[in-house]
């Protein structure tokens, strides 16, 4: 990848700058430099490519990508102060020695180096030189009086010195590393002599040195006692072994002897970790050991390749250079090859080829397209592979071994690595370093690193330790140092991966916290976030625990504390929020990983953040996974276009206009839909519109109508609102109900129906109707005419005295037998046929069923009748439907027929009032003992003679009705005829009634046997049955009234014909007259 | 004059006083009569009641479930409750009797309509028709009187129903009008109408007319028996 060399600094930066990235001279004319990409070709070149793929990976990849929050741009700028500090600090020819430390460093920082190429071949020096030369510039003085004793101590100086590189990026917890940036790098000028003092001056703060410094002391004396570990074939841990060589002797079963006399039981237990080397045999190994390979040369990296260890070109590089390659290829491939069987048994498939610039690819800038994740995660991965075999287990050993054991990750990480190794270009085991390979899982990156700490330094590793002393004190030698990862790391990590070291929960999602943390960031700076902008909860990414998160915290307050080791607290807090606010101060692309202490605490970039980091929570766009997901790939999309991204940009597509949101999300909406779009933005001059008040829109609409008048539309051809939304608006629906409209006007209104002259008149008479029916009307009384009440008086006084001097004066009349053709057919004559049936002791049914008004006539028709049923000897039962019947019954026996001393409960019976009229008296029919159990009187009328054997209403010989009321007849003779049988039905009833019940009798069948009709029907049956009775006694007065009554009719009839004759005549008169 | 014929007596005197009040009313609308009219209402009103509470709750509500069989104070409850809620239809909770008078009328109309169908619509009916059958005639009377007895039934039956018939012909430009022939025909009925009418008056004055004579005699009787009470006591 071509790349530019900054004509100032001469450091490379991405052919698409302008500005040199790390002194920000203009590119213009700058030489533009290709790297070359072929790798293999030699030792050099892959080396050279190695270096350039490292840079080009923290020059343009992470600073086209990820210019607004790269911190690899931090990290290589790093990288080339820890080379500046190392040049400054080293002598030449241990710098030449081309150790690993310094070709980590050189990738790291390969801006350091103007050309990488010298670099990459600077690798004939010892190691352990350089390695002693940091540490003794780190440890001090007091360090250095131990020489290294041998080679493979010198290899041991070797990792001191990456001890020292990781230390060294303790410049970054320095007060300002970007200000020491200029003095050292572009320039070259050496630092001061306190540099290497600042740079473990924060250490010392925090209280690293110290146990470090037993720690080295120890390592020291482990040196000049041959540490196991340094010298593999005198080792007794495996787990501490990190060379290639020294693990080895892994790949063979160790003797039981040095098992149990040497190793400790944790470390037993990584040896079952850390059979991955279990290539063919230690032979291999050996061999591998005594193949002099070029430190950056691809066949270092094969050692674990058993097959190819043997056809491994040996270099002519020093023993102690072949182990230093080896180092390196242990830590790295440590990395690549898990120690689980599955890993262990594809190592053996990466073909001899594969060499380190394949496992460099990582550093591909080519291949960090695959997304910021695929981009982070070879950060990561550096730093993991690099740097976290500095980082130290966490308490008591367990980590590495669960990280080991328990990690998945692994897996798929030793699954990959046969994949990486299929590439025939060098450097294939370091592709867990491929971005390319990063995205397919988090732990795939992150577990190299974690593998990385027990291979090359687990004498750091608690478990590796071999006196507990050395295993209690590095967990706070570790959480100081090792906490951080190294500086450039922290560029990459957020300082809550900072503060939560733990490998197991903090590393693997490190990848997704980190792109969420910049949403977040994001939306902060972005300023449209609201907590309660009632996203819902998937959607929403807050930095603030969720409530459910908040209620656990509070259930667990000191979980994050639990969480986090001892040796991984911070006890000097002050020092580091320091480093982080001078850090984020000066590197605004690294402030979106800055998001959220797990502590709670707040960083001062956070608080300086005032605008973005000020707003509530509310105000904070929390997007769900996916929707951050997509802002990731927005971003990254973006970024990869236009280089550099701000990060309000990337929020822009959530934005929405503060304008609409109070249009769109209002009461409208459901809560769904509100809940998701309501995207709280920062404070709008809408907000204060009041709920209910009418958009600018609509008032525009409005017409302005001063008065009815003036809208040209008279009130009653228009409605206009004069309330709410629409007032003003004319031609509306008027919200209320019309009442009270004025019929008058509604009957002007014309009809366009066609109608007829007569629907019209209906018209007419109905609008007048309508329109009468409101007025009040007065009747006045017309005074009665006095010749009419003078008639009335006349005629009462005439019917009065010619009927009451006829029945002053007048005789009972003997009556006449009628004569028997007057008597055919006639109702009173059946009724007399039905009574002459009768005989002694049968039972009849007598139902009094007239008001008391009617009593005269009734009494003076049925005296007769009843008289004739008491001759006949007949037992009576009385009934009525009428509550005044039982009574008038009684008075009526005991008026009209005391002569034939009927008892009650002897030959008659009352039994009283029955109610419900028809239904009653159906229900008399069916049940007559159940519906009248007792008598009128109370007694027990059913076992009395008359109802004797009597069970039904057909046991009755005959059943005459005295009634009124035509219904009553009607009832009786619709009700109890059709249930009567062979039963006669008679009635006794009042004159008015005869028309009606005539048709009964006439019909054929007979629904009624006979009847008799008033007086005169009486008269007739008195005379019938040849015993005068009332209506003999009345006859005389009676026909006198009626005489009298004709004769006035007739009178009056005949007076108003006269009359009218007269005015007939008068008018005619009249009108010859006119 | 002993206590029955005391209180004999004094019921004829107060029918003869409450006789007198109902005829003032010759004179137009006066107290008296109004006197009358009220203490005629009232005392049917109060025997009524009394009737009522005698006569049917006591013997057939109230003692059946006090004293009655266990069947006798089921049917008794069964029937108490409906009155009690025909009761709550004088109070606020007047509809919660509703169900009460729906059953009532129910059952009523349905006994009425049963026994109008079977008891007068086809018993008039088919005396209708057989009025015109001679097979059906009483031998024992005039056989043409029967005959045009049948003929007058029959046409007073049709014109009377036609007469009843309103149906109109709609056509446009015309006045509705039942056809001519309809118009015809419905007259004939409209006679045989005034003439039940006729009748139906004459039995209403004959019923009036009857009351009038019965109580002229009544006052009489009550005359004579005070002035024979009186001639007597003197």
């Amino acid at each position: 990848m071509a790349e530019l060399l900054c004509p100032n600094c001469g450091r490379h930066n991405s052919k698409d700058r302008e500005f040199c990235d790390f002194c920000g001279d203009p590119l213009d004319g700058a030489l533009q430099v290709e790297e070359p990409s072929v790798p293999g070709a030699s030792e050099s070149p892959e080396d050279q490519d190695e270096i350039s793929r490292l840079d080009s990976f923290f020059s343009d990849a992470e600073s086209e990508n990820l210019e607004t929050e790269s911190p690899s741009q931090e990290s290589s700028e790093a990288g080339s102060r820890l080379d500046s500090y190392l040049s400054e600090q080293e002598p030449p020819s241990q710098l030449d020695a081309g150790d690993t430390s310094s070709r980590l460093d050189d990738y790291l920082s390969p801006q350091d180096n103007e050309d990488p190429f010298e670099e990459s071949f600077q690798s004939s020096v010892p190691e352990n030189q350089e390695t002693y030369s940091r540490l003794d510039e780190y440890l001090g003085e007091d360090n250095l009086t131990s020489p290294p004793p041998s080679s493979q101590a010198q290899e041991t100086e070797d990792e001191s010195s990456r001890l020292d590189d990781f230390f060294s990026d303790e410049i970054f917890d320095s007060p300002d590393p970007f200000q020491e940036l200029p003095r050292s790098e572009p320039s070259g000028n050496p630092l001061p002599e306190n540099s290497l003092e600042d740079f473990s001056q924060p250490a010392e703060e925090l209280s690293l040195p110290e146990e470090l410094e037993d720690k080295l002391n120890g390592t020291e004396a482990e040196f000049e006692q041959e540490d196991p570990w340094m010298f593999p074939a005198e080792e007794t841990d495996p787990a501490g072994g990190e060379l290639s060589e020294d693990w080895d002797f892994l790949k063979e079963e160790p003797s039981p002897e040095e098992v149990q006399s040497e190793e400790p039981p944790a470390t037993q237990e990584d040896d079952s970790d850390w059979d991955f080397p279990d290539f063919e045999s230690a032979g291999e190994g050996t061999a591998e050991k005594e193949a002099p390979v070029a430190e950056t040369s691809p066949g270092e990296w094969d050692f674990l390749d058993p097959a190819l260890t043997a056809d491994q070109p040996l270099g002519t590089e020093s023993q102690s250079a072949e182990r230093a390659s080896d180092n390196d290829e242990t830590r790295l491939d440590s990395l690549d090859a898990n120690t689980e069987v599955q890993s262990s048994e594809q190592l053996p498939q990466s073909s001899p080829d594969e060499n380190d610039l394949e496992e460099w690819n990582f550093l591909d800038p080519g291949l960090e397209d695959e997304g910021k994740i695929q981009e982070e995660s070879p950060r990561e991965e550096q730093a993991s592979d690099e740097f976290d075999w500095l980082d130290l287990p966490p308490d008591k050993g367990e980590i590495p071994l669960d990280s080991l054991d328990s990690d998945e990750g692994k897996t798929q990480s030793g699954e990959q690595l046969p994949q990486s190794s299929s590439q025939e270009d060098g450097g294939e085991d370091w592709n867990f370093l491929d971005p390319s390979l990063a995205n397919e899982d988090e732990l795939q990156d992150t577990v190299p690193a974690d593998e990385g700490a027990p291979d090359e330094f687990d004498w750091l590793d608690p478990a590796s330790s071999s006196t507990p002393e050395e295993y209690e004190s590095q967990p706070e030698f570790d959480s100081e140092g090792f906490g951080e990862d190294s500086g450039w790391l922290d560029m990459l990590q957020s300082p809550e991966s900072r503060e939560a070291p733990e490998p197991e929960s903090i590393e693997p999602e490190k990848p997704q916290t980190d792109w969420l943390d910049k949403i977040k960031r994001l939306n902060q700076s972005s300023d449209l976030v609201d907590e309660d902008s009632s996203f819902p909860d998937w959607l929403a990414v807050s930095e603030q625990p969720s409530a459910a998160e908040d209620k656990a915290d509070a259930d667990e307050p000191h979980s994050d504390e639990s969480e986090v080791p001892d040796w991984l607290k911070v006890e000097d807090e002050k020092s580091l929020n320091e480093f982080l606010r001078k850090k984020d101060l000066t590197n605004e692309e690294y402030q979106p990983q800055i998001t959220e202490h797990p502590g709670g605490k707040q960083s001062p970039q956070e608080k300086e953040d005032a605008p973005a980091a000020g707003l509530s929570d509310s105000q904070q766009i929390k997007f769900p996974s996916w929707a951050g997901d997509e802002t990731e790939k927005t971003k990254k999309s973006t970024g990869k276009q236009s280089g550099s991204v701000p990060a309000n940009e990337a929020t822009e597509p959530f934005q929405i206009g503060e304008e609409y949101i109070d249009d769109l999300f209002n009461e409208e909406l459901p809560d769904w839909l509100t809940s998701a779009s309501s995207v709280e933005i920062a404070p709008s001059p809408m907000d204060d519109l009041a709920q209910g008040e009418l958009p600018g829109w609509v008032e525009a609409m409005r017409p302005v109508i001063e008065s009815a008048d003036s809208s040209g539309l008279s009130e009653d051809e228009e409605y206009i609102e004069n309330y709410g939304p629409l007032a003003g608006i004319p031609s509306v629906l008027p919200a209320e109900a019309e009442i009270g409209i004025n019929l008058n006007e509604t009957g002007k209104k014309p009809l366009d129906l066609l109608t007829t002259k007569s629907h019209q008149d209906y018209v007419n008479l109905l609008k007048k109707i309508i329109s009468n029916e409101n007025k009040a009307k007065t009747i006045q009384r017309p005074a009665p005419p006095q010749t009419q009440r003078m008639l009335r008086w006349l005629i009462a006084i005439v019917l009065l005295v010619a009927t009451a001097g006829t029945v002053i004066f007048s005789d009972i009349i003997e009556p006449q037998p009628p004569s028997p053709a007057q008597i055919q057919g006639t109702g009173y004559a059946a009724l007399y046929d039905q009574i002459e049936k009768l005989s002694d002791g049968q039972p009849v049914l007598i139902a009094y069923d007239y008001q008391p008004a009617a009593a005269g006539e009734l009494e003076i028709a049925a005296a007769t009748v009843v008289d004739h049923l008491m001759e006949q000897g007949t037992y009576l039962s009385f009934v009525s439907t009428q509550p005044t019947g039982p009574a008038l019954a009684e008075e009526f026996l005991s008026s009209t027929q005391a002569e034939h001393g009927y008892l009650h409960n002897q030959k008659y019976v009352n039994l009283g009032y029955l109610p419900g009229e028809s239904a009653g008296l159906l229900s008399f029919l069916i049940a007559p003992k159940q519906i009248i159990p007792l008598a009128f009187n109370g007694s027990n009328a059913w076992d009395s003679p008359p109802l004797r054997g009597v069970n039904s209403i057909a046991d009755f010989r005959m059943i005459m009705v005295i009634t009124d009321d035509p219904n009553t007849a009607k009832t009786w003779i619709e009700q109890v005829k059709t249930r009567l049988g062979g039963t006669p039905l008679t009635m006794v009833v009042s004159a008015q009634v005869e028309p009606l019940i005539q048709p009964y009798f006439r019909s054929s069948p007979r629904m009624l046997d006979g009847y008799v009709a008033g007086v005169i029907d009486s008269m007739n049956y008195e005379q019938l049955s040849a015993r005068p009775n009332l209506a003999s006694k009345i006859w005389l007065p009676f026909n006198t009234g009626i005489i009298i009554s004709v004769g006035i009719i007739f009178i009056g009839g005949l007076a108003n014909g006269v009359l009218s004759l007269f005015s007939q005549r008068r008018t005619k008169l009249v009108g010859e007259n006119q | 004059m002993t206590m029955a014929n005391l209180l004999d007596f004094i019921g004829l005197a107060l029918g003869f006083l409450l006789t007198i009040l109902v005829f003032s009313y010759l004179l137009g609308d006066n107290p008296f009569f109004r006197l009358a009219i009220h203490i005629f209402i009232g005392v049917s009103a109060a025997y009524v009641a009394l009737v009522t509470v005698n006569n049917v709750l006591m013997p057939r509500l109230i003692i059946p479930l006090f004293q009655g069989s266990q069947g006798e104070r089921l049917l008794s409850i069964l029937l108490f409750i409906p009155s009690i809620f025909l009761l709550l239809k004088v109070t606020p909770l007047r509809k919660s009797g509703n169900w009460t008078i729906a059953i009532l009328v129910g059952i009523g109309a349905a006994a009425a309509v049963g026994g109008a169908i079977t008891g007068t619509l086809f018993p008039q009916i088919l005396g209708t028709i057989n009025s015109v059958d001679p097979a059906a005639y009483d031998v024992t009377n005039n056989r043409w009187n029967q005959i045009i007895n049948g003929i007058i039934i029959v046409l007073g039956t049709l014109t009377t129903l036609i007469y009843f018939h309103f149906g109109t012909q709609d056509i446009p430009g015309r006045q509705d009008k039942r056809l001519p022939i309809i118009e015809k025909v419905s007259q004939v009925g409209n006679v045989f109408l005034a003439i039940t009418f006729g009748a139906l008056y004459a039995g209403v004055f004959l019923t009036a007319l009857t009351a009038l004579v019965e109580r002229l005699t009544f006052i009489w009787d009550f005359l004579n028996e005070i002035g024979f009470q009186l001639f007597q006591t003197f």
